[in-house]
């Protein structure tokens, strides 16, 4: 027989080839050396893992095994490191320790925990207990807390307690029962908050939800979001209509925008209803027409476009281009009419203006009431400088008073009239025609013709 | 047996790394050219193969251990898989590698990193440096010096972030405290958000502290009142909330031995509740409290609060004179939003600042746009822009301007400079100086224009004055109307009747010369009779 050295080096070995082995403490053949045996390479690895040390080749092809706890590495190339009762399933899938958790697709990794659920290729838990991230998840992580679920690629969930993310892109920070369900949507925190469609945020807060693409809601309470690339900052209850696109609600409670680019800064049970319209806060405001402006007050409402009210209460704009300042219960029923302030004021006739006072009523085209009470103008071009009880009826009249009407155009009315007697003229002398002197002879009013 | 094949031989069982088998070293000549026959057991075999085997049983039941590198799995079913100093100690918990990390508690996990402690039951960190992940459900994904230690609460990253509400979440960034269950803080720098439901997305040094409100961003905004919102800037505030409105009791015997005076204002030695800041005269007479008010209202009080102020605090008091006050309703404030600027607050149930500097809207609904110093403080008021305006009146408005009040229910100033509407229903259109003071009296224009009659309406100009209902003055300087339903149009007029409109000069255009087919009440003029002024009776 050759020396071992003699012989031709082996070539394919594999566990199933034999070698002589003795075993010292086997004295069964009588040599007290102990007795010769012939071995595979098989017996020699259990030997090795089975003994001091705790890996184990698993029922997967070249898979790691903490054998003796129940863990299962059955996926090929798969590794269950540590803990009790876990399972690799998926090829080239990790469980690094925990209790009962379940790596299954291919890649898949679970840190530690307790029941956890990996059914993504690719993705990640990292802990924390009954987490679920459920198959076809690629890409996805869950990195910890309870009870969170992933349905869709690359989303994540960061921690936080029964949070679901459906969809791709998605991302939880934490918080509890939040959902995100649809591309790319984010929720960082809170309760009970969804972000239901593409690139839609909500920061924080309890019960909001961005259910269209692009939208943003910060945080607050039971706002909810129904069009594109809008934006709710805070508050309660706020929310925007489906046509409501790139619409912003800053905050303030129960404040409803219903068409697009429309901004409510604030306040509460304020409304748009038009397109490019802004409420800047207060109670119970209305825009109704494009492009339409209410800045403050309470039970404002502008339905003529490009019109504005800053403040006040129960004041309307039905026309466009009009405005009012402020006040109580004033009314424009024209385009281009003007009312600064005042109450009960109505302007019904296209470019007219009142200025303040109270009931007093343009009817006219071009007419305006200064101020005063219970002033009305009915002929184009006419004024009432103030007063109480002035109709100014014929076209281009012009009325200072009270209790007048007039009647005749391009004239001027006065209840009584009174000239500085020290300032008239008294001659008519480089007077121009129109101009009315005193004649110091009869004391007789003239006019130069 | 000597030449009996291998393979005709009975097959071991029981192979432990003691066994024996032949091996021939192959570099040793000292038996054969080719090499030197020795015996050698299997763990010699293995120490050439492998180093040594180095996952191993540790103190805990069913553990799993990196040996040789410090490593602890002394929990029951514990991993502690890599790394050097680790420790897992706790129930199936899990250490994958890193350094001196920690995990102590049932299913608790470590993924790697350095100094990391994974403390409560299903926490986990996944690595950085010195987190803390020490209550149930915890979770920090990485960064440095990062806590976790409320109830599935988690912070993903960034620097000393602490995550210890309920279910709270930090994203990142670096000093930010979510304190309140379910809040939010995503990122940026010293954040706080510290009440139910609150969040904050960035900026630094922002707080909220109340619950269902948030902050966007931007730097040192406070937000403490209920559901509201500051969308960014720079210190903003909203409230304060629990502002001391009235009191219900206060001890009147106090007064013994205290000389008849007014005394204060003092402010609070203690209180049952959380406010500060509330400050207080006390009236004493014939040794007794006979008043006592408010002067300063503090915040963060509630309803039902007392407040005691020793009796030293009086001159010459002692505790004879200790003083308890109890409160009986306080302002509270809520659904306040600020939109950006500077230093706005929003104070007022429902009020808004939509931007500007220093600006303040304190009134229920009230409404600041933006400017500069503006202030709202009465229900549903409103200030457009400008600077140091004042809307103080029951549903005022102010456009624009500087240094406007608008102080009347239902009174506008559109703009101007330093006008005053505080008549109800009052307005002033712009100019400067001007004040409309009278019920529905009007100020379209002008300078130094004063309206103090009901109805009464100043159309512009310098210096005028309306004191009589319904009048009014077109404009000119120094007019004085005096009477009712008078009118003034020229310079320096002073009215002295009633019903009567006041020139300096005339001039009719377009006069009729004769009285054909006038009205009564026609000026005409007759040509024949030269040029005499008349009237159609």
């Amino acid at each position: 027989m050759a020396f071992l050295t003699d012989q031709i080096p082996a070539t394919g070995v594999n566990l199933t080839d034999l070698f002589h082995i003795v075993d010292p403490f086997d004295l069964s053949q009588g040599n007290p050396a102990g007795s010769s045996y012939k071995a595979c390479f098989q017996q020699v690895l259990g030997s090795i893992t089975g003994g001091t040390s705790v890996m184990i080749v698993g029922a997967g092809v070249c898979s790691v095994e903490r054998c003796g706890n129940n863990n299962n590495a059955s996926g090929n190339c798969s590794t269950v490191s540590g803990g009790y009762g876990n399972t690799s399933i998926g090829n080239y899938s990790t469980i690094s320790g925990g209790y009962n958790n379940t790596s299954i697709c291919t890649y898949s990794t679970i840190s530690g925990g307790y029941y956890n659920t990996n059914g993504g290729n690719n993705a990640t838990i990292g802990g924390g207990i009954t987490n679920f991230i459920l198959t076809g998840s690629t890409s996805s992580t869950i990195s910890g807390g309870l009870s969170n679920e992933t349905i869709g690629e690359v989303n994540s969930i960061n921690g936080g307690r029964q949070n679901t993310t459906i969809g791709t892109y998605n991302s939880i920070g934490g918080g509890c029962q939040n959902t995100t369900d649809g591309c790319s949507s984010t929720i960082g925190g809170g309760l009970l908050n969804e972000s239901t469609d593409f690139g839609s945020t909500v920061g924080g807060g309890f019960s909001n939800t961005a259910s269209c693409c692009y939208t943003t809601i910060g945080g607050g309470q039971g706002n909810f979001l129904n069009s594109e690339y809008s934006t709710i900052g805070g508050g309660l209850n706020n929310s925007n209509a489906p046509v409501a696109g790139r619409s912003t609600i800053s905050g303030g409670e129960s404040n409803s925008v219903k068409c697009s680019h429309d901004f409510i800064g604030g306040g509460c049970c304020n409304t748009t209803l038009n397109a490019y319209n802004v409420i800047g806060g207060g109670f119970n405001n209305t825009t109704t027409g494009s492009t339409s402006n209410i800045l403050g007050g309470t039970n404002n409402i502008v339905i003529g476009g490009i019109s504005s009210i800053v403040g006040g209460s129960g004041n309307y704009i039905y026309g466009t281009n009009s405005f009012i300042g402020g006040g109580l219960t004033n009314t424009t029923f024209c385009d281009w009419s003007t009312i600064g302030g005042g109450s009960s004021n109505s302007s019904s006739g296209f470019y007219s203006v009142i200025g303040g006072g109270n009931q007093n009523t343009t009817f006219s085209g071009c007419s305006s009431i200064l101020g005063g009470e219970y002033n009305t103008t009915i002929g184009s071009h006419t004024s009432i400088l103030g007063g109480s009880g002035n109709t100014a009826v014929c076209d281009c009249s012009i009325v200072l008073g009270s209790g007048i009407m007039s009647n005749r155009s391009n004239t001027t009315f006065v209840n009584n009239l009174s000239i500085t007697i020290s300032t008239l003229p008294t001659s008519s002398a480089g007077l121009p025609s129109g101009s009315v002197w005193r004649c110091t002879v009869d004391d007789i009013l003239r006019i130069v013709p | 047996m000597a030449n009996q094949k291998l393979t005709e031989r009975v097959l071991a069982t029981g192979v432990t790394f003691d066994d024996l088998i032949h091996i021939v070293i192959t570099g040793d000549t000292t038996q054969f050219s080719g090499g030197s026959s020795y015996k050698a057991t299997i763990g010699q075999v293995m120490d050439t193969i492998s180093g040594s085997t180095i996952m191993v049983i540790d103190a805990g039941a069913g553990s799993t251990m990196r040996c040789g590198n410090s490593n602890s799995a002394s929990g029951a079913y514990s991993t502690a898989s890599g790394g050097f100093n680790n420790t897992s100690s706790g129930q199936y918990s899990t250490v994958s590698g890193g350094r001196c990390n920690t995990s102590s508690c049932y299913y608790s996990t470590v993924s790697g990193g350095y100094r990391n402690t994974s403390s409560g039951n299903y926490s986990t960190i996944g690595g950085g440096y010195f987190n803390s992940a020490s209550t149930i459900n915890a979770t920090i994904g990485g960064g440095n010096q990062n806590i976790a230690s409320g109830s599935s609460t988690t912070v993903a990253g960034g620097i000393s972030n602490t995550s210890i509400g309920n279910s709270t979440f930090v994203g990142g960034g670096s000093q930010n405290t979510s304190s309140g269950s379910y809040s939010t803080i995503s990122g940026g720098v010293n954040n706080t958000s510290s009440d139910y439901s609150s969040t904050v997305g960035g900026g630094s040094q922002n707080t909220v502290s109340s619950s269902y409100s948030t902050i966007g961003g931007g730097f040192n905004n406070n937000n403490s009142t209920f559901g509201s919102v500051i969308s960014g800037g720079i210190s903003n505030l909203t409230g304060p909330t629990g502002v001391i409105s009235t009191l219900s009791s206060y001890t009147s015997g106090a007064g013994l031995g205290l000389a008849d005076a007014t005394y204060g204002p003092y402010s609070q030695t203690t209180t049952s509740g959380y406010g500060v800041g509330a400050d207080f005269t006390f009236d004493v007479s014939g040794n007794t409290i006979t008043g006592v008010t408010i002067t300063n209202g503090g915040f963060g009080y509630g309803n039902g609060d007392t407040i005691f102020i020793t009796g030293t605090t009086f001159p010459g008091g002692t505790s004879s004179n200790d003083v308890t006050l109890t409160i009986n309703n306080v302002l509270v404030s809520t659904y306040n939003t600020i939109s950006g600027g500077r230093e706005n607050t929003s104070s007022g149930y429902y009020s808004t600042v939509s931007g500007g500097r220093n600006n303040t809207s304190s009134g229920y609904n009230s409404t600041v746009s933006g400017g500069y110093y503006n202030t709202s403080n009465d229900y549903y008021s409103t200030v457009s822009g400008g600077r140091n305006n004042t809307s103080s009146g029951y549903i005022s408005t102010i456009g624009g301007g500087f240094l406007n009040t608008s102080s009347g229910q239902y009174s506008t100033i559109s703009g101007g400079y330093s006008n005053t509407s505080s008549g109800y229903n009052s307005t002033v259109s712009g100019g400067e100086s001007n004040t409309s003071s009278g019920y529905s009296s009007t100020i379209s224009g002008g300078v130094l224009n004063t309206s103090l009659g009901d109805y009464a309406i100043i159309g512009g100009g310098n210096n005028n004055t309306i004191t009589g209902s319904t009048s009014g003055i077109l404009g000119g300087l120094n007019n004085i109307v005096v009477n009712n339903c008078s009118f003034a149009i020229g310079q320096g007029i002073t009215t002295d009747r009633d019903n009567t409109t006041f020139v300096e000069n005339l001039s009719i255009m377009s006069l009729q010369d004769g009285s054909g087919g006038l009205p009564s009440g026609s000026v005409y003029y007759c040509s024949t009779d030269a040029n005499r002024l008349y009237y159609v009776p």
